[in-house]
């Protein structure tokens, strides 16, 4: 039975974000309630090692990192980008002071979202390959091959090229916006 | 052409800080006296440095800091304590921070009395307005027996010692009498009956009261609510003491002995535990018509109250009624037969 596109593709989109959303909430309320004082400094940094970490994925995409396979990366790049966001969100809190972080926040809130759009629509790419990779192992190809040549054609198909056209803008100003509040917090700070 | 774009938007971001850095990098507002130097960061900041006192001395020099500010400040007094210039080795930030909001207060964090010189920090009312409260006024100047210097409020045991003077032994100058009867009647001397350690227990001397002929127990204590003291009279003292309330002086003995047989519950004698009145015809030894023969053989037509004549269950030791009839009469004998019939010892009246 075929699933309505809502649940199959849109529900796992919102499900994700509002889950990071919930948590950071979370952790907010846990630490001024228990008045656990946590230096900002240092979800600051770990936030944004987290999410520099997952950036392997666009180093290898570019073929600058030359180890690792491309699905893995992709993965971890889902995962630690979600996670380092929490992380960042908490950081932020609801502090509606300087405007650039929060530019940066924003930029970060619109990138995750961008991530999760572009995660489903490979998920549907991927099922329109199927049939490809059919006629692929039919013509006498080796499996890995088959496998590897399919996930690159998938994401490269048009769906694909359109959404990166917004998601990788999205993220170069994300990556602006926090490097200049990095380098003032830098200048200013002792 | 892409990266090219990226790039002047990061350099025209730059342009937008350095014109704009309070509203773009600002953490939150300044100070109120500070507001001139909103887009002005490194009046205070030192490049890759953060905050160093010296910019703030430039301002605020060390010697001055407190003249115009700590006078208007509530229960702080301007005295000639202006600290601050024995604090030149320690951070400005140790005690201020800034960018916490326009009202100057807020940017005070938690004052570090360690850092006072001792000369003050032993002298409280060199820095501290005395409080003008009708206690404090009675006190001595040691602060440090109630208040620490953390919390005001922390006050340990307040120790009567340090009260000045007659005042020490006038407890209501500070403390309200209690409105209730005993208090009323008790003037004012609280020491004989309290300590100024604590309130209770106390020890009362009831000597005052009996001297007062208007006064009963009753008037101060309430009855005990039970059918024991209900029959029992406002005598109090005929069984307690004014000493302690337990154990009692009552003595069933001087009414009847309870002994062997006898040592039963209450509510065997007195039904329903009413201690007005008793009963012997509740023992199957001392059935009515066996009770009456018994007396009637003896010419005796009065034995309804028995312990009138009966004081124990040896029933050779009587009390006759002269009288002949009225239990409660007090003329009475005690007619101890048992040299003429001690073959009956059951114990039974």
């Amino acid at each position: 039975m075929k699933q309505p596109i809502f649940i199959k593709y849109v529900l796992p989109f919102i499900h994700w974000y509002v889950i990071m959303i919930f948590i950071t909430i979370a952790i907010d309320y846990a630490l001024h309630k228990y008045q656990i004082v946590v230096n900002n400094y240092y979800l600051g940094f770990a936030g944004t090692f987290i999410l520099l970490l997952s950036f392997l994925y666009s180093l290898k995409k570019r073929k600058i990192l030359k180890f690792g396979s491309p699905k893995k990366l992709l993965m971890l790049h889902e995962y630690l980008a979600w996670l380092g966001s929490v992380i960042l969100l908490v950081h932020a809190g609801i502090h509606f002071n300087a405007i650039l972080p929060w530019v940066a926040i924003v930029m970060l809130l619109i990138a995750v979202a961008s991530g999760l759009i572009g995660k489903y629509l490979l998920k549907k790419s991927s099922a329109h390959l199927k049939e490809k990779k059919q006629f692929m192992l039919a013509s006498g190809l080796d499996k890995t091959e088959a496998d590897k040549k399919l996930f690159l054609d998938a994401i490269t198909v048009d769906l694909m090229k359109k959404w990166r056209m917004f998601h990788i803008p999205i993220t170069l100003l994300l990556v602006i916006f926090s490097a200049l509040h990095i380098i003032t917090i830098i200048i200013f700070s002792s | 052409m892409k990266k090219l774009i990226f790039l002047y938007v990061f350099l025209g971001l730059i342009v937008v800080i350095y014109y704009f850095p309070h509203a773009t990098i600002g953490p939150n507002e300044l100070a109120a006296a500070h507001q001139n130097l909103n887009n002005t960061c490194f009046s205070c900041h030192v490049p890759f440095g953060g905050v160093s006192n010296d910019k703030c001395i430039e301002c605020h020099k060390l010697s001055e800091i407190g003249k115009d500010t700590l006078i208007s400040m509530d229960s702080i007094l301007l005295n000639d304590v202006l600290f601050h210039e024995g604090l030149a080795n320690q951070s400005c930030l140790t005690c201020h921070s800034e960018h916490k909001g326009i009202q100057p207060t807020i940017a005070i964090g938690k004052f570090e009395h360690t850092l006072v010189s001792k000369e003050n920090i032993n002298n409280c009312l060199n820095c501290h307005e005395a409080s003008n409260t009708s206690i404090h006024d009675q006190l001595s100047t040691d602060c440090n027996s109630c208040h620490n210097t953390t919390d005001w409020e922390s006050i340990t045991t307040f120790n009567h010692a340090m009260i000045l003077g007659d005042t020490k032994n006038d407890c209501i100058s500070c403390h309200q009498s209690p409105k209730d009867a005993v208090h009323e009647m008790s003037g004012t001397n609280c020491i004989e009956c309290h300590t100024t350690t604590k309130w209770k227990p106390a020890t009362f001397n009831h000597d005052k009261i009996l001297a007062d002929s208007n006064s009963t127990c009753i008037s101060c204590h309430q009855t005990p609510k039970d059918s024991f003291h209900d029959g029992a009279g406002t005598n109090c003292a005929e069984c307690h003491s004014t000493t302690k309330w337990v154990p009692s002086t009552f003595n069933h003995a001087s009414y009847f002995v309870l002994d062997r047989n006898h040592n039963s519950s209450c509510i065997t004698c007195h039904i329903n535990n009413n201690f007005e009145t008793y009963t012997c015809y509740s023992c199957h030894e001392h059935s009515e018509a066996k009770i009456r023969n018994e007396h009637l053989e003896e010419g005796i037509r009065d034995f309804e109250n028995c312990v009138s004549c009966h004081k124990s269950s040896n029933e050779h030791d009587i009390r006759m009624n002269r009288s002949g009839g009225d239990g409660n009469n007090s003329n009475e004998n005690r007619k101890n037969k048992s040299d003429k019939n001690d073959d009956d010892d059951d114990g039974h009246l």
